[in-house]
């Protein structure tokens, strides 16, 4: 905790001290692979897959050097899962989660005008929206096999809808035109915090999302 | 370079950070009598509460529906773990001292099904509490369910035109055996009697036959009478035990009616009625729905297998329940059925599949609605599947769709079955539901061997582990996602069993109530 207030502290300290300061705005877009990570304990034969998403979203970013920037996005992030049995068919569910995500991230960068490459770390804020199940279940009194395709309902005691964890990334920049520039990135979220609320038992789940994005800026 | 540095140094600050994820607790697998698991609770009160605490918190489907009653489960942990502690202190408990305190913490919860078990380990008794049966005595009309259970046979000289009953229960074999003049115990009287009189006519000379025969049904005689008197405290298993060791050991004496009974039938059994009504309403009771046994060719094998006897109460079952169908068939065609009434008072549950024997029979449509279900999915207090209609198919058999008016009949002894029979039955348009308030246990439960199907509803072995819960696997929801677990089925039309009219005339308030609804629609 301390060392996140003090690499805060950093970086507002730095900002006002450079001349070179730059801003620049854009837009992303990308697929994203989630993984959620649990335990299923002694039910052995529940299996969760992870599962491609979407991500996309707007980009601000500040230069203080050449080197150095601050960036923050508004994204709208997926972060889907796939649970099912690998001995009962017929309890197969695919969750598409869709959060509203808030990275800010340092961008390190380095390299000629033209083609530079970069590095983004920080963290994020994230909120859980909505989710929707699509998939087949059964009543295993009737045996009458049912197919679904809804919201999910929010269980307050359950559900953590506010997300919170760390982001890193790795990406090339290049500059095709005076103020233009495209970005092709690797990034990593990765949630500290569980989405299934502990009570007495500690039962943690968490997403980790591997997004793989475009984006376009246009620099001031 | 430097700018290497600041990346290199970012990123090994986000490895660091990512150490924040909390582990989870290891969770065990309660439902089966696993030595390891439970050893520790062989001994310890604190232990057996821990146990049936977690079983619960994996298990139990509906902590969501609890929270509306303002049960915390957690709170419940915090409240009861010092206290069961203390019993671990003492050197005396008591199993009424155990009782209490068991109750105390599983009374609130509100499934209609569930009991939980728990040994005391310094009596080796067993002690059981069950919070539905705590909740339901309560009721004002608790005692004279308990009382009275449905018998309209005293309509049948002046308001019935058929009437017909059978029976797999012990109850009703035991009681034949003891008073019907023709059998059992009746006939061996009358048999000893019978010799000792040849043998005083005789001036005291018996043969040697008449002797021995006078030794052995008087030995049998003897050993009967025992049984009668401590059958009335027993589980029917153990008495249905009883009772077949003797018949097993006296067979040679050909006693009329004094044939083994089926063992299956104290897991699965029923008494079935069937009236018609000299204005053709066609009545039926069951005690149980355990219709399947008799209807099923399958399930015949699986429950009655080579017994002769067996056979034979389970083709009286059958017949009377073909007797019922075949009125409403015959008499909806001839145009003058007047209703049906389904008499489901002090019904306890059984089969689902017996669904379609009974509504199944009255309308055309493949699959009935009988609500909705919603099962436990996963270790998490709170993991539950999607919300799924729940239907049952109705009889493939060619039968007529009843459009004439539907009464079912319920009390606070209709539970489980009885009450998703009803919740169906509420759904077509011509039914009513007559009486008062079920029982509020519509959960549907399974068998340990299907446990895994949906990993809940048991929590140990009964009479094995150290403590036992049995917990339903799902909710029952009506259509309108509304559950009524610990509450019931509220009446369309509320009445209550007169107890002075029916000792004094014989007369049902409530089945009077359901007639005159039928004949005056009001």
């Amino acid at each position: 905790m301390r060392k996140k207030i003090l690499f805060v502290i950093a970086m507002i300290t730095i900002v006002p001290l450079s001349s070179f300061a730059q801003w620049r705005a854009g837009v992303n877009i990308g697929a994203d692979y989630n993984h959620y990570s649990l335990s299923t304990n002694y039910q052995n034969d529940v299996k969760y897959n992870d599962r491609w998403g979407v991500t996309m979203g707007l980009m601000g970013q500040y230069d203080v050097f050449d080197w150095l920037g601050v960036r923050a996005e508004l994204d709208w992030t997926q972060k889907n899962y796939h649970r099912e049995r690998v001995i009962l068919k017929e309890q197969d569910y695919r969750f598409t989660n869709n959060y509203l995500q808030l990275p800010v991230m340092a961008s390190f960068s380095f390299g000629s005008q033209q083609l530079r490459g970069f590095c983004n770390a920080g963290f994020y804020v994230g909120y859980w929206m909505n989710s929707y199940l699509k998939g087949t279940d059964l009543n295993s009194i009737s045996l009458i096999e049912y197919n679904f395709n809804q919201k999910y309902s929010f269980l307050k005691e359950r559900d953590q809808r506010w997300d919170f964890g760390y982001v890193g990334g790795l990406g090339v920049e290049y500059r095709f035109a005076d103020n233009w520039a495209a970005q092709l990135e690797a990034r990593y979220y990765y949630s500290v915090t569980s989405t299934n609320k502990s009570n007495t038992m500690a039962d943690n789940r968490y997403h980790s999302t591997l997004a793989l994005q475009a984006g376009i800026f246009y620099c001031f | 370079m430097k700018t290497m540095k600041y990346m290199l140094g970012a990123l090994l600050l986000l490895s660091a950070l990512t150490a924040c994820r909390q582990e989870s607790d290891n969770l065990y697998n309660y439902a089966h009598n696993d030595v390891i698991i439970t050893t520790n609770a062989q001994d310890k009160f604190s232990e057996k509460f821990k146990t049936m605490w977690h079983g619960l918190d994996q298990n139990y489907a509906i902590f969501d529906y609890e929270k509306q009653y303002g049960v915390n489960w957690d709170d419940i942990y915090n409240e009861y773990l010092p206290l069961f502690e203390d019993l671990d202190r003492r050197s005396i408990v008591s199993d009424e001292d155990l009782k209490e305190l068991l109750t105390k913490a599983v009374a609130p919860l509100h499934d209609g099904h569930m009991f939980v078990q728990m040994k005391n380990h310094l009596t080796g008794n067993y002690v059981s509490v069950s919070p539905s049966i705590i909740r339901n005595q309560t009721r004002d009309d608790y005692e004279i369910a308990e009382t009275y259970n449905p018998d309209i046979s005293s309509y049948y000289i002046t308001d019935l035109k058929e009437y017909a009953t059978a029976s797999t229960r012990f109850e009703e074999f035991w009681d034949n055996f003891n008073n019907d003049k023709n059998i059992g115990m009746k006939w061996l009287y009358n048999k000893i009697k019978e010799i000792q009189s040849k043998i005083s006519i005789t001036s005291g000379s018996q043969s040697e036959h008449d002797a021995y025969m006078l030794k052995s049904y008087g030995e049998l005689y003897s050993k009967l009478t025992v049984l009668v008197k401590s059958a009335k405290t027993m589980s029917p298993e153990a008495a249905i035990n009883d009772y077949n060791e003797i018949a097993n050991a006296y067979s040679y004496l050909n006693v009329p009616g004094m044939y083994i009974f089926d063992a299956s039938f104290a897991e699965r059994s029923m008494f079935i009625a069937y009236a018609l009504t000299n204005n053709n309403i066609a009545y039926i009771q069951l005690s149980d729905f355990a219709l399947t046994p008799a209807l099923d060719s399958k399930a015949r094998q699986q429950y009655a297998q080579s017994s002769v006897a067996a056979q034979t109460m389970l083709n009286q079952v059958a017949r009377v329940w073909q007797q019922w169908f075949d009125a409403i068939q015959y008499h909806h065609k001839a145009g003058d059925l007047k209703g049906v009434i389904i008499d489901l008072r002090n019904n306890n549950g059984g089969l689902i599949n017996d669904f379609k024997y009974l509504i199944g029979a009255l309308v055309s449509t493949d699959v009935i609605k009988v609500g909705k279900s919603r099962f436990k999915r996963g270790t998490g207090r709170y993991d539950y599947s999607v919300v799924m209609p729940y239907e049952l198919r109705a009889l493939t058999q060619e039968h007529v769709s009843v459009s004439e008016p539907i009464v079912v009949l319920t009390n606070c002894k209709s539970v489980s079955m009885a009450e998703m029979t009803t919740s169906s039955l509420k759904q077509l348009p011509n039914a009513k539901q007559i009486g008062k308030r079920t029982w509020g246990g519509l959960c549907a439960i399974n068998e340990s061997e299907t446990y895994s199907l949906n990993y809940a509803g048991h929590v140990g072995v009964m009479n094995q582990t150290p403590v036992y819960c049995y917990v339903p696997q799902m909710v029952f929801m009506n259509d309108n996602e509304q559950i009524l677990e610990g509450v019931g089925l509220e009446p369309d039309i509320e009445v209550d069993f007169d107890e002075k009219l029916y000792v004094s005339t014989g007369h049902d308030s409530q089945f009077d109530r359901a007639v005159d609804y039928i004949v005056n629609g009001k």
